[in-house]
């Protein structure tokens, strides 16, 4: 009997000792490996979770930067995990953060969930670091304090400074007898209408990606409140139900008839290919997507202008005075931020503006345009206009707003557009959910 | 073989696998029915709260509808696995040549991974650039349809997906038992003078009753974890028309950071599976007695 169970003991060990030596066996080829590439190159692998896709042009500036600081006798290797599809970002971040996984660099909004970081420590100051190295005034302050959070902290560093607008097409406009770009809110709706009746779309929208909507719906609430609104519906001082959310809500109710069918699933790519492709008249989105835009990037075919945020009866804020941000941040990982990944930092936010301006974006640092005849004209006349913005910009709901209050407007928002939710039922779950989340 | 019959050491082969079973299986799951009473942003503090999230979960509007469309949603992907799946077998039994092209052929979906074929599907509803679907619907005179966002549309669109992957696993199953029904009883009825719809409700079906029931309760359970084509086709939008519990509990879980009240709805997930499975293998000890 004795004997039986030492067999029995004795297999179980063996089992698990045949486990264990197969676990430790692969853990020790890896660090062969490691200790292989450190006696070689002895780098310093840096990993940055992003939002942006890998073609994005901050990627590859960013990567650019890194190969030059590399020359210049740093050892660093950027270890770049792109996941573009934004809500699905989101959620990973969120979840690696949960389960003590923070990358060293990752893409954070100034949300909510960004305050909550930072009140438990787990986020570098960048206003100490931009102190330290003496390049605060580098940065243009709309983009860089698009990045503090509602506490005025400020958590991460602006890659980008976008504007957005809505493109349109100008021949399907005279066609249908528009002759000027809509100013108002009641000219885009009326506009939108003599378009249907020529039989074009009116507006294509990438409504599968929740922001281009969420855009829309915010129009009401800048041009009659500026930010305020927003920022007393986030402090649970707000409802829906004020006039701002009101006029909101109606607004999408109406617009939602002249966007293309099937608008909810929609991803922002093929909104933007049912623009270049003529198929409907108008289409928003921002800078960041110049580049399609531009005279030798567009179709041929294709005539086009853009507008900025139209305004409305009653606004507060001016025309000049529309969605204009540094776009998400860089948020640091305090706890790999020493000395070595502090140098490395200070070099991207000394070199990172110059060579992605040389990509043809605006940049969130002010930089040296030099003769600006080898741009694109297009390129050139949004600089313009990013050069005389007025001194509010819209905040996206997104941002300022919690997450499962924006998932709930995410979740009604299409039913709003398709005239299958009332605005009355649209507020009524708005509100619910920031009652939910005060 | 002798040693089978020691049942130690028939343990001591089967605890590896329990092992891995445990770690990978049910500690997770041991986790999730922790979570569930937990109020936890992912990373604040946990803070008790005993059968709070379940007592929400009652008064959610959202969660009976999930409930709902789960119902429509199972009973959709059942009905094409179970139902196309029997009909193809029973069609590839009368065949003589180029059964096993067939057999391949519709074996082919479910090798692939769901996501590609939600991908795929995407593209055969979209109104705009215009789907497969459309395309057959405009040669018919009939209009285009925004599949994926209309509301009466929506739920069977993509409960429609994982129904028409999997047909062909239920396929090779049917037709397997349909092929091992003795050809003696099948004769015997033919002589007799049974016609063939006779032959398959009197003879055929009765005698894999059994296949039937397993099928039943792979498909449902199957169904019940549905998750991928409605999450990746419409994120169980538009206005949660299209929401299964599973996408419900993802979305509040990670995306709204509730990770207590996602674990609720994930226990309630289980439990569901766990009654079905009973309630069906109860049903089949009963047909063997």
């Amino acid at each position: 009997m004795f004997s039986r169970r030492m067999r029995c003991i004795g297999g179980l060990v063996l089992t698990s000792a045949v486990l264990l030596t197969g676990c430790s066996g692969g853990g020790k080829a890896a660090s062969t490996e490691e200790a292989g590439s450190s006696s070689e190159k002895a780098e310093r692998e840096i990993h940055y979770f992003s939002s942006r896709s890998s073609s994005d042009d901050t990627l590859l500036s960013l990567q650019e930067v890194t190969d030059s600081y590399n020359k210049e006798g740093g050892k660093i290797k950027l270890i770049i995990d792109s996941n573009a599809d934004r809500s699905s970002y989101d959620q990973k971040l969120r979840t690696m953060i949960a389960g003590q996984q923070m990358p060293d660099m990752f893409d954070l909004d100034a949300s909510p969930y960004a305050v909550e970081l930072g009140n438990q420590g787990m986020l570098t100051d960048m206003d100490q670091f931009l102190d330290e190295i003496g390049e605060k005034d580098s940065y243009i302050p709309l983009a860089l304090n698009y990045g503090r959070t509602s506490d005025g902290k400020l958590y991460t560093l602006p890659l980008e400074f976008s504007t957005e607008m809505i493109w349109y097409n100008t021949e399907i406009f005279s066609d249908a007898g528009i002759s000027e770009a809509p100013k108002t809110l009641d000219e885009l709706l009326a506009d939108c209408k003599i378009l249907k009746e020529k039989g074009y779309t009116p507006f294509g929208i990438g409504g599968g990606d929740g922001w281009p909507l969420l855009r829309l719906l915010a129009t009401y609430p800048f041009r009659l409140s500026g930010n305020d609104f927003l920022n007393r519906l986030a402090s649970g001082e707000a409802k829906m139900e004020e006039e701002p959310g009101v006029k909101a809500s109606e607004f999408m109710a109406e617009i939602g008839q002249y966007f293309q069918p099937g608008f909810s699933t929609t991803d922002v790519a093929t909104g933007l290919n049912l623009f270049l492709s003529g198929k409907v008249a108008m289409y928003p989105t921002g800078t960041w997507e110049l580049n399609y835009f531009t005279d030798e990037k567009r179709p041929e075919k294709l005539k086009l202008g853009y507008f900025y945020m139209p305004s409305c009866e009653g606004a507060v804020t001016k025309p000049n005075e529309y969605w204009a941000f540094g776009g998400i941040g860089l948020a640091v990982n305090p706890k790999s931020f020493d000395k070595e990944y502090k140098d490395y930092l200070s070099y991207i936010v000394k070199n990172y503006s110059k060579v992605y301006f040389s990509h043809q974006h605006m940049t969130p640092q002010k930089v040296e345009t030099g003769d600006s005849s080898k741009f694109d004209p297009l390129f050139v006349k949004v600089m313009e206009d990013a050069s005389k913005i007025g001194e509010t910009a819209a905040r996206p709901w997104d941002v300022v707003l919690k997450e499962d209050v924006v998932s709930v407007i995410n979740d009604n928002l299409p039913g709003l557009c398709m005239g299958e939710e009332t605005p009355e039922d649209f507020r009524k779950a708005v509100d619910e959910a920031l009652e939910n989340n005060r | 073989m002798k040693v089978l019959r020691d049942k130690k050491a028939i343990a001591l082969f089967l605890s590896p696998a329990l092992l891995v079973y445990s770690v990978l299986v049910m500690i997770p799951i041991a986790l999730t029915f922790y979570y569930s009473v937990l109020d936890w942003d992912g990373l604040g503090e946990k803070r008790w709260i005993g059968l709070g999230n379940f007592a929400k979960l009652m008064r959610d509007a959202v969660f009976v509808r999930a409930l709902s469309n789960n119902l429509v949603y199972i009973l959709i992907v059942m009905l094409m696995q179970l139902g196309i799946g029997f009909l193809i077998a029973l069609l590839l039994t009368y065949l003589k040549k180029g059964r096993g092209f067939i057999q391949t052929v519709y074996y082919i979906p479910s090798v692939i991974t769901v996501i590609a074929v939600a991908q795929l599907f995407t593209s055969f509803y979209s109104y705009e650039p215009i789907g497969l679907f459309n395309i057959f619907r405009k040669l018919f005179g009939l209009a285009p349809i925004a599949f994926l966002s209309e509301y009466r549309t929506v739920l069977p669109a993509v409960a429609s997906v994982e129904g028409w992957q999997y047909i062909g696993i239920y396929m090779l199953i049917f037709y397997s038992a349909l092929v091992s029904v003795s050809p003696d009883i099948i004769e015997a009825a033919r002589i007799d003078g049974a016609s063939e719809t006779q032959l398959l409700f009197k003879v055929r079906i009765p005698s894999i009753t059994n296949v039937i029931l397993l099928s039943g309760i792979l498909s449902l359970v199957g169904a019940l974890r549905g998750f991928a084509a409605p999450m990746n086709m419409t994120k169980g939008g538009p206005n949660h028309r299209s929401e299964i519990l599973a996408t419900y509990m993802y979305k509040k879980a990670f995306t709204s950071r509730d990770y207590g009240y996602g674990s609720a709805l994930a226990v309630v997930i289980v439990i569901l599976s766990i009654v079905a499975v009973l309630l069906i293998s109860r049903y089949m000890e009963r047909e063997e007695i």
